[in-house]
């Protein structure tokens, strides 16, 4: 038989094949469209009904970080308590014994971020810093110097004897201060910024 | 023109008659009533051309189940072949004017002059491999080119040498004027075979041959029929009192010329199939009336004349009737339509347009197939869909609901408050103190003798856990111990420490006496938590 007979004959079917054929997956893929929306809608309708559930929860475990953000809060500076942060550091550093020769930092730095401050922070802030001391009081002084809060950390130490014959060493610490704006925390929850 | 005679011949008690006068119309007989046949069997309109007249025969056939609905005489046939179409369309005009011939299918019976059955022997083969062959070896045997013709495989039987296989052959000539009937021709049956439809049922079961003779208006058949099937024929022509032959000049008296021809071909059918036995002679019209008797005697076979038509018409008063008046004019047509498709031809054109149907048929119903899927697949889609979008709006009405109450709004508003809580503390969180640890545990390690000038503890600029140590200092003490006690001392801050050393420089060494002053520079490296762990 010719072919244009045959094709004659069979393009009606051939059509409805291709239609039946286009439908089916059609009608799958907008079906699986909609499964996912209805998969989705189910999570988020489930996420939010235990969102509800556990305001309880969540007000509770607010409460606790805002205690410990307080706890940070009493132990941290200002960004623009710098000068605060020194005198603390040198204040503890007598209170050890060890007494502060020098203190360094990034000035140009330090304003930068200042003008730049737009939230809580943190804010660190590079310092190096000189004492002198007995060098057991001294390694006393470093580990509660360590602990402290407004130290982001300390990265280098160096320790000198003069070579006198006594106990006394110069201290060199390369570290980080860290400010911390709490009030500004409050102000972006409430949404006033 | 005027109906000659009508007949009605009654099969059951209830068939009600039909009698009408209808123009052309020689003679008639009406089976009950041919409008109460089942809608579910196809009719078939058998017209017989080898006889004076037009004859017809009309069956409803389902399955093997056969019912006769009308015979009768029409025309006179036309000596030339040309007019043969022409008869023919005026023929169905006429029994359309009676009959519903709508979906009748029309069954063409012609003489056998154009007819040949052979017996081919060949190798064992299947598929195009023995049509191939069969094609060889039928133009080796035929008197034109078997392209000029169409052919049948009727029958396969294995032998020795391989297999044996009866093939009708007929000319294109022959069937292809017919196709003007169109997918209307259920196709072209050679008288020869036409007539051995008749015995398909009285087949003996001794395994012994029948033969059938049959004399018509213008041709003597001879079929030998065994185990249900034609074997063999012989077709000759008539004219008048004459036997025509191809290879005898002159005609010779029909009996004495019939007794030669049926001896000539039982030789011949012995010679093909040793061993053969002739069960009975039976003898149809002309034959009967004239040389029953004297085939009798010939041959020494038992001839007789049984009624043709039992087979068709099972009341046996009707059987009776039927052939007391019409005698054996019939019987082509009724042995036609018993005989299965593998018995008929059809012409080329007419095979490609029942093809061209079937495909359409085929296509018609796969459309309505496919349309039925679309329309169920729709519905079920659009079914499905409506039921998710109502759920999704369900959803997605709660969640409004949901969304709009103050516990909610309390609720997201604790929750950021609690992940912004939670990302300050985490930005809060110290690093892991080590300065003042890894003094305390280098302090501890220091042996005797060893005291230290310079101790510098550093980060790693690349952001590893890695302090790197440089130490210098000296040793004073006993000259003999001083390589011991700095050794057992690095020693003690890599076991404790993990201090990994890469270099010890010593200088300036004085001896005072039994002590000794040795000057040092350590260098290596620990990393952040390893003396915590010890």
């Amino acid at each position: 038989m010719d072919s244009k007979v045959i094709l004659k004959v069979t393009w009606l079917p051939g059509t409805l094949v291709i239609i039946l054929v286009s439908l089916f997956f059609w009608s799958n893929y907008t079906m699986d469209k909609l499964d996912k929306i209805v998969v989705s809608q189910t999570a988020d309708q489930q996420y939010k009904q235990d969102l509800i559930l556990s305001i309880s929860e969540l007000q509770n475990k607010l409460s606790l970080l805002d205690d410990r953000l307080n706890q940070y809060n009493d132990e941290l500076f200002k960004l623009d308590e710098a000068i605060k942060a020194i005198k603390a550091v040198a204040s503890l550093a007598g209170n050890h014994g060890v007494q502060l020769l020098d203190f360094k930092f990034d000035l140009l730095k330090y304003l930068e971020q200042k003008k730049q401050a737009d939230g809580p922070g943190p804010f660190i802030l590079p310092f190096e810093a000189r004492f002198c001391g007995n060098y057991i009081k001294t390694g006393k002084f470093i580990q509660v110097l360590e602990r402290k809060k407004y130290i982001r950390d300390i990265n280098s130490i160096k320790l000198l004897n003069d070579g006198s014959g006594n106990n006394d060493v110069s201290c060199n610490i390369k570290g980080a201060l860290r400010f911390f704006n709490r009030s500004e925390l409050e102000l972006t929850d409430n949404g006033q910024i | 023109m005027t109906s000659e005679k009508t007949k009605v011949i009654n099969q059951s008690n209830i068939d009600t008659v039909r009698m009408e006068k209808i123009s052309n119309l020689k003679e008639e007989f009406v089976f009950g009533d041919g409008r109460l046949a089942s809608s579910m069997a196809s009719k078939i309109l058998c017209l017989d051309l080898t006889d004076k007249y037009l004859k017809y025969t009309m069956f409803s056939k389902r399955n093997i189940s056969i019912k006769w609905l009308y015979a009768g005489k029409l025309l006179e046939l036309p000596v030339q072949d040309q007019e043969t179409e022409k008869i023919i369309t005026a023929g169905i005009n006429i029994l359309s004017l009676k009959l519903n011939l709508n979906k009748v299918k029309i069954l063409i019976i012609i003489d056998g002059f154009d007819f040949f059955l052979r017996h081919i022997k060949i190798p064992e083969l299947k598929g195009k491999a023995l049509i191939e062959a069969v094609k060889w070896e039928c133009d080796k045997q035929i008197p034109f080119a078997i392209k000029e013709a169409y052919f049948k495989i009727l029958n396969t039987s294995k032998t020795a040498e391989g297999i044996q296989v009866l093939t009708a052959i007929i000319t294109k000539k022959a069937v292809d004027r017919f196709s003007f009937l169109g997918d209307k021709l259920l196709g072209v049956i050679p008288a020869p075979i036409a007539l051995s439809g008749n015995l398909l049922s009285k087949t003996n079961t001794e395994q012994l041959t029948d033969i059938v003779n049959y004399w018509g208006h213008s041709e003597a058949i001879i079929d030998f029929i065994y185990e249900g099937r034609l074997e063999f024929c012989k077709s000759s022509k008539l004219h008048e009192e004459s036997i025509v032959d191809d290879y005898l000049i002159q005609p010779v008296n029909i009996s004495e010329k019939f007794e030669n021809n049926l001896k000539n071909s039982l030789d011949f059918y012995y010679s093909l199939f040793p061993g053969r036995q002739i069960n009975k002679i039976m003898a149809y019209d002309s034959a009967r009336r004239k040389v029953t008797d004297k085939l009798s005697q010939a041959p020494g076979f038992e001839s007789i004349c049984e009624n043709p038509y039992g087979a068709l018409i099972k009341d046996r008063k009707s059987l009776q009737e039927f052939w007391d008046i019409s005698e054996s004019d019939y019987i082509l047509g009724a042995g036609a339509v018993q005989l299965n498709e593998k018995n008929i031809f059809l012409p080329h054109v007419v095979k490609q347009l029942l093809n061209l149907n079937r495909l359409k048929a085929i296509s018609r119903k796969f459309s309505i197939f496919a349309i039925l899927m679309i329309i169920i697949l729709a519905a079920s889609f659009m079914a499905e869909n409506s039921y998710r979008r109502k759920s999704i709006e369900q959803l997605q009405h709660q969640i409004d609901i949901i969304e709009s109450s103050a516990a909610f709004s309390e609720a997201v508003r604790c929750e950021q408050k609690v992940n912004a809580h939670l990302a300050s503390i985490s930005k809060l969180k110290q690093p892991a103190n080590w300065a003042a640890d890894l003094l305390k545990a280098a302090s501890h390690l220091v042996t005797p003798g060893i005291y230290f000038n310079m101790m510098d503890l550093a980060k790693s600029g690349d952001g590893s856990d890695a302090i790197e140590i440089r130490i210098e200092g000296y040793y004073y003490g006993n000259t003999q111990k001083a390589d011991i006690r700095l050794a057992v001392f690095i020693e003690n801050f890599h076991s404790y420490c993990g201090f990994e050393k890469q270099n010890l420089e010593r200088f300036g060494e004085t001896i005072k006496g039994t002590n000794k002053r040795l000057n040092f520079v350590l260098t290596g490296s620990t990393r952040i938590g390893k003396w915590t762990a010890k």
